[in-house]
């Protein structure tokens, strides 16, 4: 009885021990597997965020690139006009 | 505005810059009225006029010495304009352009120069002059050239510009009325727009290679071409500042 008693501790140490070994190599497992998805996740928010965020900066940033167009656009106009309001010369 | 550079260009402009020196002295003529428009081959070839004194030569030589001197200045400056990577010329436009000034317009020109400092005779001097004027016409032709396709260029890559805001703006839109917010003024605005856009490519359509297309060849008939080009580009000017007004209502409406 003690000897069965004993055999079962030791089986069930031995099992623990194994269970804690492919605990360990589990956990390392694990944290691989549950880094993706922790990184995923604020990747996944921040590229959201980003985008969201993107979207009122470009908005800004094309409409303000658009204006600063808009007076170039102007300019050369200007020029084209006075080309044709004024041409230098006869040839 | 037709008339006006036509009958300028009839006149011939070696008799224009001799204009003054003749005012000094109206005996002198250059060469005699059938024979003024540089155009005219018989004219360039004929001898130089025996009123031609060596006085009046010397100053008209000096004359064409500047009007060249003045073209190869103007065809610097379009060449920078044109180099200028900010002004949005196509590749292509780009490339067309800079051929036509450093290909042929401007190693044209100063190829007049030593022929006109060389040159002893009147009648070697018109046709140097004729040549400056009508083979290459650099105020008339290349300039406006240059110009009206630097715009019509830059106001195809606002026109893109403005492709792309469309679906950041009706993204922002569909957010906005998705939170409840009364986006009826944002969406007219968005929809004026797009029509003025869309008027506005229509304008520039093809605009550019048909200024282009344009040689000193062609002139005076092609003044035509360049105003039609300008009324092409102003009105796609006004439809894209409109369209930038649309794009500013449409931000103030969605951020109030």
């Amino acid at each position: 009885m003690t000897i069965r008693k004993l055999a079962a501790v030791v089986l069930s140490f031995g099992i623990s021990l194994m269970l804690a070994a492919c605990g360990t190599s589990g956990s390392s497992h694990a944290v691989q597997k549950t880094k993706p998805p922790v990184t995923a996740a604020p990747t996944s928010t921040t590229s959201t965020m980003s985008a969201s965020a993107s979207s009122s900066t470009l908005n800004t940033q094309i409409v303000s690139q658009v204006g600063a167009q808009l007076g170039e656009l102007d300019n050369s106009l200007t020029t084209a006009n006075s080309d044709l309001n004024s041409p230098r010369g006869d040839s | 505005m037709k008339r006006t550079i036509s009958s300028r260009m009839m006149v011939g402009v070696l008799v224009g810059m001799l204009a003054g020196l003749i005012a000094m002295s109206p005996s002198v003529v250059f060469a005699a009225p059938g024979s003024t428009i540089p155009g005219s081959v018989s004219g360039s070839s004929q001898p130089s006029n025996p009123l031609c004194s060596t006085t009046v030569f010397a100053k008209a030589q000096q004359q064409v010495e500047m009007a060249l001197s003045g073209r190869v200045t103007q065809l610097n400056t379009l060449l920078s304009a044109v180099n200028d990577t900010s002004n949005h010329l196509t590749p292509a436009d780009r490339q067309t352009l800079q051929d036509d000034i450093s290909n042929v317009e401007l190693p044209g020109i100063e190829g007049l120069q030593p022929q006109v400092q060389q040159a002893t005779t009147c009648a070697q001097l018109r046709v140097a002059a004729h040549s400056m004027v009508f083979a290459y016409r650099v105020y008339v032709v290349m300039t406006p050239q240059t110009h009206l396709v630097i715009v019509a260029d830059r106001e195809i890559y606002i026109e893109g510009l403005f492709v792309n805001l469309e679906s950041t703006i009706a993204s922002a839109i569909q957010n906005a009325q998705g939170h409840g917010k009364n986006v009826t003024a944002a969406e007219a605005a968005y929809s004026d727009l797009q029509g003025q856009v869309s008027a506005a490519q229509n304008a520039t359509n093809g605009l550019s290679a048909q200024v282009l297309a344009q040689t000193p060849q062609g002139a005076p008939g092609n003044w035509q071409v360049f105003l039609a080009a300008r009324t092409s580009i102003t009105n796609a000017r006004n439809d894209l500042h409109t369209a930038y007004s649309d794009a500013v209502q449409v931000k103030t409406d969605l951020t109030r």
